[in-house]
């Protein structure tokens, strides 16, 4: 057991496991390797300049890079959508409003005196329309 | 002094390279590849990592070209793209990593010998540590970067790098207790 309490990194660093560590961490030795990967890099890099190939990572950072903006855009998207409904609203209101307060043919009756209720000081069209549907 | 007046070529394939000559970055990949594997290799957790974060260290190095300035070394430019490119794969993988290593690893109990089980201790316990700390003891104990090397490299001031790498230790000190308890 006074091997495991070997197995201890110290700011000195520590004797047994820098060694391990060398190991596990140790670079391929043979030179065929490191002719095969620079192969490699270079044939990614020349498709990459006839526009053959993307890194995987690459759609990964393009689409890190567009989740800020596309999450912008439909929020804006989003708050647009509120808004035109909500004007849709008003303007169906007011619509249906205007069905109910303008004159009908049938008032318009030869003779008739048409009325009209001018708002006061303070009083809401609502009010208006209200006094002019009990005077008729 | 500097990486090109260490390697009186560098110059001239940064030249090349930059002029579009293929053989240019070529010499660059043969004349630094090792140390980009040295440096991917201390933060991410399996050699294929490694090798894949130095494919693509090399392509944004390569992309990059026109902004280097060849008046500075250019391995220190590469290896902080390098460590880059390692950072951003280990940060993807980090957890499939994790649980493929957890299996592949053999458990200290099953394996007799004392350095396999050494070995696959302190593997569990640097697979724990986060990348940043896993990288500054790795790049500082293993590969022999200074502080202020490893601060380029991973876009740290050289204090905090000597200070990273005191609470890594620290940290990895603790897991190897609690691996042995």
């Amino acid at each position: 057991m006074d091997d495991r309490k070997d197995l201890r990194l110290t700011d000195e660093g520590d004797e047994r496991l820098v060694p391990l560590m060398r190991e596990l961490y140790a670079a391929p030795a043979d030179g065929a390797y490191w002719d095969g990967l620079e192969s490699r890099v270079m044939s990614l890099i020349a498709a990459h300049r006839m526009g053959v190939v993307r890194l995987q990572s690459s759609l990964w950072s393009v689409l890190e890079k567009w989740a800020a903006p596309g999450l912008a855009a439909a929020a804006l998207l989003f708050v647009a959508a509120g808004l035109f409904l909500s004007r849709d609203d008003e303007a169906e209101l007011r619509t249906t409003y205007e069905e109910v307060t303008a004159p009908t043919v049938v008032d318009e009756l030869p003779g008739a005196v048409h009325v009209v209720t001018a708002p006061r000081d303070g009083s809401s069209e609502r009010e208006a329309t209200f006094r002019y549907v009990l005077s008729h | 002094m500097t990486d090109a007046a260490r390697n009186p070529d560098e110059r001239e394939l940064v030249g090349l390279a930059l002029e579009g000559d293929p053989r240019g970055f070529a010499g660059l990949v043969r004349m630094h590849q090792r140390r980009a594997y040295s440096v991917a290799r201390a933060i991410v957790l399996t050699h294929e990592d490694a090798e894949d974060a130095v494919q693509e260290g090399f392509l944004r190095a390569y992309q990059a070209l026109a902004t280097f300035d060849p008046g500075k070394p250019f391995g220190a430019w590469l290896n902080r793209i390098i460590a880059n490119a390692a950072l951003d794969l280990a940060r993807r993988k980090k957890v499939r990593n994790a649980e493929e290593l957890s299996d592949a690893m053999p458990s200290p109990f099953r394996d007799p010998a004392e350095d396999a089980e050494l070995r696959a201790r302190l593997q569990d316990a640097l697979a724990k540590l986060p990348e940043r700390s896993r990288a500054v003891i790795v790049l500082h104990d293993v590969e022999g970067f200074t502080h202020a090397e490893i601060g380029e490299m991973l876009g740290i001031p050289g204090g905090t790098a000597r200070s990273d790498l005191h609470h890594a230790r620290q940290r990895l000190r603790g897991l190897l207790e609690n691996l042995r308890g």
